[in-house]
């Protein structure tokens, strides 16, 4: 134990760094809840509950979420956290924190097999472990984490699996799972196992007649695709390039848009809940690091870092077929390629034949500027980001949802505006609503029980008091009950009070 | 035939209408957004932060230096390299960017590093776009001296 403790050491601080960074205040930053974890987060109550999701299908294979079908793995995954902490923000966000943490394990084998270099593998999973890109969506439920979770254990457990079929199994059970992971993975999985094939197919053939194995788990993972294929549509048509005015021309500029220095190093992604503004999705130190990483890689003669370098290309593959671009939730396809690029472009200075103090000296300005970069991050971050784009969260729904829990039985109606949109979800989720109940009154999410969400008005139907939450434009009551305000100090909802 | 293929390609790149175009990015935006964002940034931060942490991490020097990055990068977008150059340009470009490395051709290394300070300090975009176009054909010459 002992041994196993000193051989590891830095690898084990930098895993207590990575689920450091993950686990701390995870519920409370980012600011609240997106309306996509709620809805994930009540679909895994409502099956946990009752074997169905809000709208009543029995073990679903596609979830139903806002007029779009995702895959439903990752409401299932959610399910034993849920059960563990709650509906609520712990609950909802632990797998993807957990699944975020083991990813920098997972990337540390991967290096660590590929290159057989300790050192770049330690660097390679440092990186990932403080990567602002990473950690942007490993505090956050969202289905692309996992898909790069299993995605990454199945390369891992392929590059193991040398006339080993267990292990080959077990790889083709994770890019299965890793396929029904994300919307955007129905195009990663297959563009990566092409590019496996190619770089290994002789790994690969050699399995020979027992490929049949392999083969049918993937035609199974298959399956839940072709059966909902319609359905799995939507989201292609409402954000696919096949949409625009010109598909290749618009392919091509996505492609490239990926690589742009200013979306990796200094402005990152335009949409608030993808990256701290002021950071690109990667730190500005590692910008000298990858190119002599690219270097270090291009001129290597092996298999290895061909396949590293063929992942970094194919990786802007994905996001580039949707608009907008560039995209920092569909491009993590490209971790942990970033983090192990730099880790060899480290490398190379850690073992640079420099005279004197040169060299001390590049990797103290090195440093220096990486320290500064690093704590400006978590400033950002932690003080910054909830304040500046507490409005990309939602933030406010669950104030509103808690107070009018708190006296909703004081009235016949409660009316709650859509403004800030899906106000249904928020009262499901917060509400902690039983399932059971909410299933047959699903079809419409105009109103369920007493509760009525309306657009530019709203007209009173029932004789009685009635509670009426407005967006703090919107015209309301003259009893005010309370304000529900941002966490940046804006007024987000009035909860007022009619007889009328 | 590599001298065919050099022509032809050359063509190519010559002829791609270089309509690309960077966002005004220079001396006088730099120095013009220090101000708004010291202001921004440290109301953000509050008067109960320790005021030495606050300026550690929002000052002029920091906040120019994130200025010129940004300008300074937007002259290696791949976009912009790409509407300058063409598809089969910007292969060769990036070749070109190797081979000068490779090579240790360190005069052409510093001219390809020193190009984004011309905008920056509000000179005209042409001679970055005659540049790129340059450096895509002798990449494409590095490139068609390889083939055998």
């Amino acid at each position: 134990m002992k041994s196993f403790l000193t051989k590891n050491v830095f690898l084990i601080i930098i895993m207590v760094i990575a689920a450091a960074l993950r686990f701390y205040q995870f519920g409370q930053d980012h600011p609240s809840l997106f309306v996509d974890e709620v809805s994930n987060g009540y679909n895994a109550y409502s099956i946990l509950k009752t074997g169905r999701d809000e709208y009543g299908n029995f073990l679903p294979l596609v979830i139903r979420s806002f007029g779009d079908y995702n895959p439903a793995l990752s409401a299932y995954l959610l399910i034993p956290s849920i059960a563990v902490f709650g509906l609520n923000e712990s609950g909802v966000r632990f797998p993807s924190a957990l699944l975020g943490t083991l990813t920098v394990l997972l990337t540390y084998f991967l290096v660590l097999k590929l290159l057989r270099n300790n050192k770049i593998a330690l660097f390679s999973s440092f990186f990932l472990a403080i990567s602002p890109w990473h950690l942007q969506f490993s505090r956050y439920d969202h289905e692309a984490n996992f898909m790069v979770f299993f995605g990454v254990l199945g390369i891992v457990l392929f590059l193991h699996s040398s006339k080993n079929l267990r292990l080959l199994i077990a790889s083709t059970l994770s890019f299965g799972l890793a396929l029904n992971s994300y919307q955007g993975a129905k195009i990663w999985i297959p563009v990566l196992l092409t590019v496996i094939f190619l770089f290994y197919h002789k790994e690969v053939l050699a399995f020979r007649h027992k490929l049949v194995y392999p083969f049918i788990i993937l035609l199974i993972f298959c399956f839940p695709i072709i059966l909902n294929f319609k359905s799995s549509l939507i989201r292609g048509q409402s954000v696919g390039i096949l949409g625009t005015q010109k598909p290749l021309e618009t392919f091509i500029t996505g492609y490239l848009s990926h690589y742009n220095p200013n979306f990796l190093f200094t402005s990152g992604d335009n949409i608030g809940r993808h990256s701290v503004p002021g950071m690109g999705e990667l730190y500005i130190f590692e910008a000298p690091l990858i190119v002599l990483g690219l270097l270090f890689l291009v001129r290597q003669k092996t298999r290895a870092p061909k396949f590293l370098l063929a992942w970094l290309l194919v990786a802007a593959i994905p996001p580039a077929t949707a608009v907008p671009t560039p995209h920092a939730l569909r491009g993590l396809t490209f971790i942990p390629i970033w983090s192990i690029v730099a880790a060899c472009g480290a490398s190379v200075i850690f073992s640079a034949k420099i005279k004197g103090g040169a060299k001390k000296g590049l990797v103290f300005i090195l440093a220096a500027v990486a320290f500064y970069n690093i704590v400006t991050y978590f400033h950002l971050y932690y003080k910054h980001y909830p304040k500046e784009k507490a409005p990309d969260w939602s933030d406010g729904y669950k104030e509103m949802v808690q107070a009018v829990d708190k006296i909703k039985d004081g009235y016949s109606s409660i009316a709650i505006s859509s403004y800030y949109g899906h106000p249904y979800i928020f009262t499901l989720f917060y509400g902690k609503y039983d399932p059971v109940k909410y299933q047959p009154q699903s079809a419409d999410q105009t109103k369920f029980d007493k509760f009525e969400f309306f657009g530019p008005s709203w007209k009173k139907t029932k004789p009685g008091k009635a509670l009426v939450v407005t967006p703090e434009w919107q015209a309301h009551p003259d009893k005010v009950l309370k304000q529900i305000y941002s966490i940046n100090g804006d007024l987000r909802f009035n909860i007022s009070e009619t007889e009328q | 035939m590599k001298i065919f293929l050099l022509i032809i390609f050359s063509a190519v790149i010559i002829s791609v209408r270089a309509n690309a175009s960077l966002p005004i990015c220079n001396l006088d935006t730099a120095k013009q957004a220090i101000p708004p964002r010291i202001f921004a940034e440290q109301t953000i931060d509050g008067r109960d932060q320790n005021i030495t942490l606050t300026r550690f991490l929002h000052n002029k020097i920091g906040i120019y230096a994130s200025e010129f990055s940004r300008c300074y990068a937007n002259v290696f977008d791949p976009n912009f390299i790409y509407h300058t150059v063409g598809i089969v340009g910007i292969i060769t470009w990036l070749y070109f960017v190797y081979q000068i490395i490779q090579r240790k051709y360190y005069f052409l290394l510093i001219v390809l590093l020193a190009l984004p300070l011309l905008p920056f300090l509000k000179f005209s975009l042409l001679p970055i776009l005659f540049a790129y176009k340059l450096f895509a054909i002798i990449g494409l010459g590095f490139l068609l001296s390889k083939l055998k």
